[in-house]
């Protein structure tokens, strides 16, 4: 294999990565600090990325300049996130209290509502909008044409991580979060109003999925169905890179994002037994992942 | 088990018995195909309600019990070609058995609500071995499965179909109904239900819980398996469509809607929302919807399920936390 | 499984667990003889409680070993220590809430006479399992409570039931971590009392941790103060009350 196709599979391994990434993020976040799985954080990125078409179409066919088609990136992941501030107080905070595998079947039903809704609103042809990746063109590297938007991708999920590493370490606020997650009652007794912070956290966490779905869909396309594969493979890298670690999703995300982009150049039938493989081997070897916490006798 | 409960026993698998030749062909096989969920649902439901553990990929063994069938009766085989249901069903019950053995021996190890996510990620490999492995299980398409013979005697496939078979799965679902009882009210049912109310306590009085737990995860394999196995001569064609995450969420929505914590429960839940989807599906293709909205309105205003607001027990399953 | 009755039955060699920086047990090394009953008492943070997780392999230790009858158990996981007889109650109350207090009882049992194996026998027809059951009811007083469900009765019973479980597995040494905590005052003595007569009873050894001095004094046979992860001194009670640098850490309680 020469260096140019290994360079490409890589960017392509990195490119799926981050996608799986921006999920696992939301979902980290909303297990380990509220204790809930939410399989419909699968549905919320696919939301993201079919109101950004709707919004990328409508801006495209009114003819407005490019700079509006950009924004229409963050606009739909902020409308994503105002469903998120509708469903957290209607749903999510009587699930809190819940135990943990009934709350699973919850989001489990609202994830098969939002894939539904979608099919039900947008039809179930796949939908694109590819205005802003023809306009970056492409860059050569090594002598292969690559796509330029692609390392927007790139660019724009390390900014995530970043920004979520300062958030969640430098900032008051992550510092209450991290204490409210290990201790709630003694936050709500030093005065922190958890149902507000949960709700924030909640905006932030399925903002970040929406982000996801929207700056993919340049890229790629928008097709019914599009929540369910990211989300188990997210479970995997939450699995692999070890619960409540940034560092472990970024890790597991971009090993299996690989191991993925080079399996199908190899042996394209393997695909996603190849990851399943992986997480086998991984609950067999190291069942708290790459980064997770030893599991106390109470958590089993 | 009081002298009136074997009474209504007895009259209701009469009443059963009874049945076919006064109902429409259509419906005995509705009620055939039902049973065989019936059967898949009970067996989940000594994992799920008794045990404790949510499993999201059950489905893989209704597959392995379907697929099983199927492949021993697929005419490469020549003349090792299996048609005896009776062999049949021994060879899913041991398929099923050792798939739930290695996967439920790994799967255990893990965290209680990851426990769930793990099965999904089988049933999806599984899922994926189906469609890539595609000279072995014929792909999307699947394979055919014909007409065994039950007891020896092969029926023609209208009569088979709509009758002869009916009492055949009946007579099963009645057995492994009983052994499902005999279990929930032995020692080792009562160890399963302390492993649900408190796991850590249950080790400190003596009870092995990872092994139990993985008794009790076989066990619902088997179920399952035997499930499968007998719904594939009904329907004549297993395909990958069986094992999805979406057929596997279906056994947790059965058991929630008939009531997890009660015996009966499964069998109901099984009873209520395989019928209600045939007739919702009727109506529109959004069946995904209607289920998703269920399921949400069943975990915040009923998780104990039909049975279980029938008996109001439901109070001490709200989690602990704050 | 043979034990070796020339063995202490329960002996701890340099039992270390360090949390971070905070030394919750520090080299400890204690003895237990068979049929007394050992009180260890302390302030809080001073790893008493520590001490009994160690043992029973609620938490491992960073290092030391635990022998019981003289084997090494230190890594044994504890469904197999309840087997072998070396059983624990909880200060936090830990029981099958959702089940009734006859039902507890019963799992209990059943796991003891290694019934639970066996998934086709008649629960309720056992009639050994049902006779145990209702005896450790009758001797802990809870007979009237037996249909009713765990979680629904007086926290006073649900710390007895709690002790209760442990003697229903037929224990050889039960460790009792506060068996009086948030019992109401009047309730104690009872409580104690129904412990006491059990272990004396049933000849059972016992290591209790305890904050209220008056049951230390009143029912052990040997007192053992810690502080810091350490054991600071021990010996019969009166010595321990007498005891000066005692008396300075545990200031208060006695």
């Amino acid at each position: 294999m020469d260096p140019e196709t290994v360079v490409i599979i890589i960017l392509n391994g990195m490119f799926y990565a981050l996608s799986l990434f921006l999920i696992t993020i939301g979902l980290n976040i909303l297990y380990s600090f509220m204790r809930v799985l939410n399989i419909a954080h699968g549905g919320l990125y696919a939301t993201g990325a079919f109101l950004t078409w709707a919004l990328m179409n409508a801006a495209a066919k009114a003819g407005y300049p490019i700079y509006i088609l950009w924004l229409c990136i963050p606009a739909g992941a902020f409308l994503v996130g105002l469903i998120g501030l509708v469903i957290e107080p209607l749903l999510f905070k009587r699930l809190y209290r819940l135990r943990e595998e009934y709350s699973l079947l919850a989001t489990f039903g609202l994830m098969l509502v939002f894939d539904d809704s979608l099919r039900m609103i947008f039809g179930g042809s796949p939908l694109s909008a590819n205005q802003l990746y023809n306009w970056m063109g492409t860059l050569t590297i090594l002598g292969k044409a690559y796509p330029s938007y692609n390392f927007v991708i790139y660019a724009f999920a390390i900014a995530v991580a970043l920004g979520l590493w300062i958030f969640f370490f430098k900032t008051k606020m992550g510092r209450i979060l991290r204490g409210t997650a290990q201790d709630r009652e003694m936050s709500t007794c030093l005065g922190v109003n958890v149902s507000i912070l949960y709700t924030e956290t909640f905006f932030l966490a399925v903002f970040i999925a929406g982000l996801g779905g929207a700056i993919y869909l340049p890229a790629t396309n928008a097709y019914s169905g599009m929540g369910f594969e990211p989300i188990v493979l997210s479970f995997a890298v939450m699995i692999i890179g070890g619960l409540g670690s940034l560092k472990g999703a970024l890790v597991a995300a971009s090993m299996i994002g690989l191991v993925r982009a080079f399996g199908i150049a190899l042996i394209p039938e393997l695909e996603l037994a190849v990851v399943f493989l992986i997480l086998i081997m991984t609950l067999i070897f190291r069942p708290r992942g790459l980064f997770g916490k030893k599991f106390t006798r109470e958590e089993k | 088990m009081k002298p009136k409960y074997i009474i209504a026993i007895i009259v209701g698998v009469l009443l059963a018995s009874i049945l076919p030749p006064v109902l429409p062909a259509y419906y005995t096989y509705v009620l055939s195909v039902t049973m065989c969920f019936a059967i898949y649902a009970l067996g989940y439901n000594i994992l799920f309600g008794r045990t404790g553990l949510l499993s999201f990929g059950h489905a893989l063994y209704l597959g392995v019990g379907a697929y099983t069938v199927a492949a021993l009766m697929r005419p490469e085989l020549g003349p090792y070609r299996v048609f005896s249901m009776e062999l049949l069903l021994a060879a899913a019950i041991v398929t099923s058995a050792i798939v739930g053995l290695g996967v439920g021996a790994l799967c255990i190890r893990y965290t209680r609500i990851f426990f769930g996510l793990i099965n999904l990620g089988f049933v999806m490999l599984w899922h994926a071995l189906l469609l890539k492995l595609y000279h072995i299980t014929g792909g999307t398409d699947g394979l055919p499965v014909y007409i065994p013979s039950t007891l020896g005697i092969t029926f023609p496939y209208e009569i088979f179909r709509t009758f002869a078979f009916y009492y055949y799965i009946l007579a099963i679902f009645v057995i492994l109904t009983y052994v499902m009882w005999r279990i929930y009210n032995s020692p080792f049912g009562l160890a399963l239900k302390a492993i649900r109310e408190n796991g850590v306590r249950a080790e400190f009085i003596g009870i092995p819980v990872g092994r139990y737990r993985l008794a009790a995860y076989v066990i619902s394999a088997i179920y399952g398996g035997v499930g499968g196995a007998l719904w594939a001569p009904l329907s004549g064609q297993v395909s990958p469509d069986i094992s999805t995450w979406l057929t596997s969420g279906d056994v947790v929505m059965m058991n929630v809607l008939g009531g997890m914590f009660n015996f009966a429960g499964p069998i109901v839940g099984a009873f209520i929302f395989y019928n209600l989807k045939i007739q919702i599906m009727h109506f529109t293709t959004y069946w995904s919807f209607i289920l998703g909205l269920s399921a949400i309105f069943f975990v915040l205003v009923f998780p104990g399920g039909i049975m279980g607001w029938l008996s109001t027990k439901v109070r001490r399953f709200y989690g602990q936390k704050a | 499984m043979a034990i070796d009755k020339s063995e202490k039955i329960l002996r701890t060699e340099g039992l270390k667990k360090y949390f971070g920086e905070v030394k919750a047990v520090d080299d400890v090394n204690l003895e237990v003889s068979e049929g007394e009953i050992l009180s260890i008492i302390g302030p809080n943070g001073s790893g008493k409680t520590t001490l009994l997780n160690l043992i029973s392999n609620m938490i491992e230790p960073d290092s030391g070993k635990v022998f019981f009858y003289g084997r090494n158990v230190t890594k044994w996981p504890p469904s197999k220590l309840a087997k072998m007889g070396l059983v624990r109650s909880f200060q936090i109350v830990n029981l099958f809430d959702g089940m009734t207090v006859m039902e507890n009882l019963k799992a209990a049992v059943a796991s003891n006479l290694g019934r639970t194996h066996r998934p086709f026998s008649n629960l309720n027809k056992d009639e050994e399992i049902t006779r145990r059951s209702l005896e450790i009811l009758r001797i802990f007083k809870l007979s009237e409570k037996a249909e009713t469900l765990a979680g629904d009765v007086p926290h006073g019973d649900r710390k007895v039931l709690d002790v209760a479980l442990c003697f229903a597995l037929n224990p050889k040494l039960i460790l009792l971590d506060e068996p009086t905590s948030g019992v109401s005052t009047s309730e104690k003595k009872p409580v104690m009392q129904r412990i006491e007569e059990a272990v004396r009873k049933e000849g059972v050894t016992a290591v209790i941790v305890e904050h209220d001095m008056d049951i230390v004094f009143g029912y052990s046979n040997r007192v053992i103060a810690m502080h810091e992860g350490k054991i600071l001194a021990e010996g019969k009670p009166e010595e321990i009350k007498e005891n000066e640098q005692v008396r300075k850490i545990v200031t208060g309680e006695i």
